[in-house]
């Protein structure tokens, strides 16, 4: 560890082969997990006594809730990073995470209509958590709004980052206070909490899934990250070459 | 084979999610792949604006 | 200048402003009692409905004028230079932010605060609920100034319509909205507000102590 500069990483010069390098393994594992959790998912995991084949959906729906909250606060990390230390590459790597994290929010959202439905007869309930995620989409849309509503690229990185902070401190109030509002409100209703008890098979499958959902991020946010870089970096003599080598 | 798919009467539910994963992770690596194409466009432009 | 000074003088100043246009204020009024009464007339004017509805309808309404008048606060004194002046002003930026907010509140949220026993009448709305609705807007619509004071300051100068605003505010502004119209239901279904009206007092110094700082940064960022 001593003799690697990381802080050379830093320059989205020298962070742009090294992403492209790490894409490939990042994008197999997730692949490979994928399969894999979905087999155990589908073919070894049992038929739940009360929901029926339903259920299925929570292999995806939880890792994707999982996913959107997760993604989140690491795109909140990379902002606190880039205003700190003033860097671009952090910036931009908050900038590739958001549409990715907001993908997942909103098939969360959609997986939960379609499992709520036959499970509890309506596309939507307003519990604790699908209300908070529908909270955490539009945080999601107004960060990626902000910024394409600022032509500025630093300062679109820093009014951005600035949002998406404020954002994160506000996420576990929002959380708490409509869980509470929930509470109050449940009456005969049920949550989305009441999942069926897990079999050894379901939860392994859902854990598998929420790695491949994390090692599918990473590999996108990567790709992404490198179209970004080269897009702002395009008067860089060092991303002129780049793109005329796979112009080839 | 019709029967699985079927998921004890679940299956629009069921392939209604995934189906919907899958789209939105095609739609992601589609969106991917075409910025990526624009970045690189762009960049050369740039070459060859400064170059002229 | 001491930081007692220049919220003093920011304040003072945007109140002059303000009052120089007096139909702008009385427009932001008419909203709040606009939007209310159009609740009767989407959903039902059935009375028992109106009244369980009724510190809901208040709040949502508070949260939208809110918004509306929220581009003024920085948007003239973007247009004229008076913002960057103040940006590298001698006096400490977040005191005259805050300077600023006050006299935005006290133009917008305080004649709200003022016309909910208008609104908690209109609905029918008990007695206690009333005075429970009132101080609850009186907690609340400063958070809700502050907050919006952020993202109006973020989008300082912007190509974006209130649209935008609207998006990255009301999301934050949910906490409030919830304990705020909570508070007045709880007082009338016997629960009693104290809870929910100690978290808003909680979430109004949380806002005014950290809100003068974010604004600042997020108006200094707008000049860098």
């Amino acid at each position: 560890m001593a003799g690697i500069h990381w802080f050379k990483y830093s320059a989205p010069a020298n962070f742009y082969p090294l992403a492209g390098r790490m894409i490939p393994w990042f994008g197999t594992a997730a692949a490979i997990l994928t399969v894999i959790g979905l087999y155990i998912g589908f073919f070894v995991a049992p038929t739940d006594y009360q929901q029926g084949e339903a259920y299925r959906i929570i292999y995806i729906h939880v890792p994707a809730a999982w996913m959107a909250m997760f993604a989140y606060l690491v795109m909140a990390g990379w902002c606190a990073v880039s205003l700190i230390w003033n860097t671009r590459l952090a910036a931009m790597m908050a900038q590739a995470l958001a549409p990715t994290g907001a993908m997942f929010a909103f098939v969360s959202l959609w997986t939960g209509a379609f499992w709520g439905r036959p499970t509890w007869g309506a596309y939507w309930v307003w519990d604790a958590r699908l209300t908070s995620t529908l909270i955490l989409l539009f945080l999601y849309l107004g960060y990626i709004a902000l910024r394409a509503a600022i032509d500025d690229p630093r300062r679109a990185d820093r009014a951005s980052a600035l949002l998406a902070l404020v954002g994160a401190i506000n996420v576990p109030i929002i959380y708490f206070s409509v869980k509470w509002w929930n509470t109050l409100h449940q009456g005969a209703s049920v949550s989305m909490t009441s999942s069926p008890k897990m079999a050894q098979a379901m939860l392994a499958s859902m854990l598998i899934l929420a790695f491949a959902a994390w090692f599918y991020t990473i590999a996108v946010s990567l790709s992404r990250v490198r179209s970004i870089i080269l897009m702002r970096e395009a008067h860089a003599d060092w991303a002129q070459q780049v793109a005329k080598e796979s112009a080839k | 084979m019709s029967e699985w798919f079927a998921m004890g009467g679940y299956g629009f539910y069921v392939w209604s999610s995934y189906g919907m994963l899958a789209i939105a992770i095609v739609v992601e690596l589609v969106a991917l792949a075409r910025s990526r194409a624009r970045a690189r466009e762009y960049a050369i432009e740039v070459m060859e604006e400064e170059q002229a | 200048m001491s930081a007692t000074r220049a919220i003093a003088w920011a304040c003072s100043r945007d109140l002059v402003l303000a009052l120089r246009s007096k139909s702008e204020l009385a427009l932001i009024v008419v909203f709040f009692v606009l939007v209310i009464s159009l609740f009767p007339l989407g959903v039902s004017p059935d009375p028992k409905l109106l009244e369980r509805i009724a510190a809901g309808i208040a709040w949502v309404a508070a949260l939208l004028a809110t918004l509306l008048a929220l581009p003024r606060l920085f948007a003239l004194d973007h247009a004229d230079g008076t913002l960057e002046q103040l940006v590298i002003a001698p006096a400490a930026l977040p005191a005259l932010v805050a300077g600023k907010v006050f006299a935005h509140w006290l133009t917008n949220g305080l004649p709200l605060v003022l016309l909910a026993p208008v609104a908690g009448v209109q609905f029918g709305m008990q007695p206690p609920a009333i005075g429970v609705l009132t101080i609850a807007l009186l907690l609340g619509t400063p958070t809700l100034s502050w907050l919006g004071a952020i993202g109006a300051a973020l989008t300082v100068g912007t190509r974006s319509g209130s649209a935008l605003l609207a998006l990255l505010v009301l999301p934050l502004a949910v906490p409030v909205l919830i304990f705020g119209a909570g508070a007045a239901e709880a007082t009338a279904s016997g629960l009693g507000a104290e809870a929910h009206l100690s978290l808003l007092g909680a979430g109004l110094i949380l806002t005014s102590v950290l809100g003068p700082f974010a604004t600042a940064a997020a108006v200094r960022i707008a000049y860098e």
